[in-house]
C-alpha cells in the first residue's frame, strides 16, 4: 500500500520540472498580443454560449427573464398573501432575493458542466480549460444584470426612489462573482471525473435556497439563529442588495469584505484545485 | 540552426484502475480515498530526447501502441509530461484527432472561429480567412449550417484546413495526412510544402512506412523501449522493419 502511495503523486523533483515544462511550453510570459489574444478567445467564446443558451433567437434573452417572474409571481401569492409575511415592500424584497439566489444557482449549474459539455476545446493545443468556467460565470453574471430589470420596474411601480447607495451595485456584483467562481471553478473539475457531482451540487442548491433569506426574513428569529445566518455569505448579499435598492442606505461593509476575503481564499484553493486536474480531463471526460 | 522545440528526457505513464473503481463522488467518499487510486501504472515511453528544427518535417514511426499519439499530445500541451520536459519556441497548431476540435452545435464558420483564435490569429485575421479555409476544405456552401450537419469527410477536411492556415511554427499531425480523396490530399501537401518553406516544421505520425519514406527528411522509430532510431527516413525504417518483423505484439505489462 505504502509503495502504492509512493508511486501515486510523482516526486517533488519530478512534479516541479513537468510543470516548468509545461510552463514554458504554453504560458508564455506577458504581453500585449497575448493579452488580445486571450481577450478576443475570451469574448468569442461568451458570445458562442449566449447563442448555444439561447438558440440564436432574439428573443431568446427574454426567456431568462421568464423564471423569476414567475417566481416572484408564486411565492408573492402564496407567502405574501396566504402566509402573510410581515414584511413592508415584500414584493421588492422577495425580488432582490431571488434575483441573486438565481444568478448564483444558475452560474453554478451551468459551470458544473462548463467542461464536461465542451470537450471539443480541449482538443485544441494551448487551450487553458479554466477558460471555460470562467466564461459561464460571466454569462451569469449578464443574466444576473439584464434580469435586474425587474426590480427596476418594480422600484418604479412602488415608486420607491434609488438613492445614493445604488452605486455600490457594481461592487456587490463583483463579489458575487468572486465567491461563485470561487465553487464553481472545484464543481467544474469534479464533474468531469464524477458522476453523481451535478445531482449532489442541485440537492445542495435547493437546501441553500431555504437556507439563506430569500422568501423571508430573518428579524424575528431568536439570536442563536442569527449566527446560524452569518455563516451563509449569501445572507449578507442578499441583504446588501436589499439594503441598497430598497432601503437606500449603505450595506453591511464589514460583512461584505468578510464576504470578499473568505471567497478570494476559497478562489485561491479552487485554482489550485482546478490546475492540479486539468490534466486529467481529457482522460476522463466521455 | 536554433532548434524551434527541444524534447528532453520526456518519460508519460498511464494510470491503470481497478474495474472497481468508483465513478462516483458519493461512492468515492465512503469508500475512502484510498480505492479511487489506480492500481498500478505503465510507462509508454521513457527517456524520449529529441530536437525539431525549422522547415524539417520529421516523421514518427510505431507500432500501434508505442506512444506515437501520446508524444503528440505531450507536445500539444493536452497531457503533462511525468519526467523531462518540452522547450518551445512558436506556435503550435495540431491535428490530433479530426472532427473531436469541433463542435457540432456550432456553425462552420464559429469553429472556424473558436479554432483560428485559439491557435493564436487575431479576430480580424480569421475573419478574413475563414472563406478561404472553407474553400479550402470544399465546403464553402455550408459554412453557415452546423457542424453536426456534415459528414466525417467533412468534418476532417475542415479540421484540416484550418490547422493549415493559421501559420504555424511547428504542425503536428497524427496518422491523418490523407484524409479526403486524391485531389484534397495534393492540395494539401501542397500547402504544408509552402508552410515548410517558411520554416513551419512539422511532425508527422504514422505506422505506415511509406507515408514517412516519402515526405520525411528525418524518421524517429518510437516503442516501449522509448526512442530506438533517429535519423534519415530509409535508415530507420529499415532497422523498424527488420525488427518490426521479428517481435511478437505485446500488451505493456504493469509495472510492479
Amino acid at each position: 500500500m505504502v509503495h502504492e502511495r509512493v508511486m501515486a503523486s510523482p516526486s517533488p523533483a519530478a512534479k516541479g520540472t513537468a510543470r516548468q515544462a509545461w510552463r514554458l511550453a504554453h504560458e508564455t510570459s506577458f504581453s500585449w498580443k497575448s493579452v488580445r489574444y486571450v481577450r478576443d478567445l475570451f469574448v468569442h467564446l461568451v458570445s458562442l454560449e449566449l447563442r448555444l443558451l439561447h438558440k440564436r433567437s432574439r428573443l431568446g434573452v427574454a426567456w431568462t427573464l421568464a423564471n423569476p417572474i414567475v417566481q416572484l409571481v408564486v411565492f408573492t401569492s402564496i407567502l405574501g398573501r396566504v402566509l402573510t409575511v410581515d414584511v413592508p415592500y415584500y414584493p421588492l424584497f422577495l425580488c432582490c432575493g431571488l434575483l441573486c439566489w438565481n444568478a448564483f444557482s444558475e452560474s453554478l449549474t451551468m459551470a458544473a458542466g462548463s467542461i464536461a459539455n465542451a470537450p471539443n476545446v480541449l482538443y485544441q493545443p494551448g487551450f487553458r480549460p479554466i477558460m471555460m468556467p470562467l466564461v459561464v460565470v460571466t454569462i451569469g453574471l449578464i443574466h444576473f444584470v439584464l434580469s435586474l430589470s425587474i426590480l427596476a420596474v418594480l422600484l418604479a411601480y412602488y415608486r420607491v426612489p434609488p438613492g445614493w447607495p445604488v452605486i455600490a451595485l457594481p461592487l456587490l456584483l463583483g463579489i458575487q462573482s468572486l465567491l461563485t467562481l470561487a465553487l464553481a471553478l472545484p464543481l467544474a473539475a469534479l464533474t468531469v471525473s464524477f458522476d453523481d457531482a451535478k445531482h449532489l451540487l442541485s440537492v445542495a442548491l435547493r437546501f441553500l435556497f431555504f437556507l439563506t433569506p430569500i422568501v423571508y426574513a430573518t428579524d424575528t428569529f431568536p439570536r442563536t439563529l442569527h449566527l446560524f445566518y452569518a455563516a451563509n455569505p449569501l445572507t449578507h448579499l442578499v441583504r446588501a442588495y436589499r439594503a441598497i435598492f430598497i432601503d437606500g442606505r449603505w450595506p453591511d461593509w464589514l460583512a461584505l469584505s468578510g464576504v470578499a476575503a473568505g471567497s478570494l481564499i476559497a478562489l485561491l484553493v479552487g485554482y489550485r484545485f482546478f490546475e492540479s486536474r486539468r490534466f486529467r480531463f481529457i482522460e476522463d471526460v466521455e | 540552426m536554433i532548434p524551434l522545440m527541444r524534447v528532453v528526457d520526456l518519460g508519460k505513464r498511464f494510470r491503470r484502475y481497478p474495474a472497481s473503481r468508483p465513478r462516483s463522488l458519493v461512492e468515492t467518499a465512503m469508500g475512502g480515498w484510498r480505492r479511487a487510486a489506480p492500481a498500478n501504472f505503465f510507462w509508454v515511453f521513457r527517456k524520449v530526447s529529441f530536437e525539431v528544427f525549422p522547415g524539417e518535417m520529421l516523421g514518427i514511426i510505431g507500432r500501434n501502441g508505442a506512444g506515437k499519439s501520446t508524444l503528440l499530445s505531450l507536445m500539444a500541451g493536452l497531457l503533462r509530461a511525468d519526467e523531462g520536459y518540452i522547450e518551445l519556441h512558436g506556435q503550435i497548431s495540431a491535428l490530433l484527432d479530426l472532427g473531436r476540435s469541433l463542435h457540432p452545435r456550432l456553425t462552420g464558420r464559429e469553429n472556424i472561429r473558436t479554432s483560428g483564435l485559439l491557435n493564436g490569429l487575431t479576430s480580424r485575421q480569421v475573419a478574413a480567412r475563414a472563406e478561404q479555409i472553407g474553400a479550402f476544405a470544399g465546403i464553402e456552401e455550408f459554412l453557415d449550417a452546423p457542424v453536426r450537419t456534415y459528414s466525417s469527410g467533412m468534418k476532417a477536411r475542415l479540421t484540416f484546413a484550418v490547422a493549415i492556415h493559421t501559420d504555424p511554427d511547428i504542425l503536428l499531425i497524427d496518422e491523418f495526412l490523407f484524409v479526403g480523396d486524391q485531389f484534397f490530399q495534393k492540395r494539401c501537401i501542397d500547402r504544408i510544402r509552402a508552410l515548410m518553406q517558411q520554416g513551419t516544421a512539422v511532425l508527422l505520425s504514422s505506422h505506415i512506412p511509406g507515408t514517412i519514406a516519402d515526405n520525411c527528411d528525418r524518421a524517429l522509430w518510437l516503442d516501449r523501449a522509448g526512442l530506438r532510431a533517429l535519423g534519415p527516413p530509409d535508415e530507420v525504417l529499415e532497422a523498424y522493419q527488420a525488427k518490426a518483423d521479428l517481435e511478437p505484439r505485446v500488451r505493456p505489462g504493469p509495472e510492479p
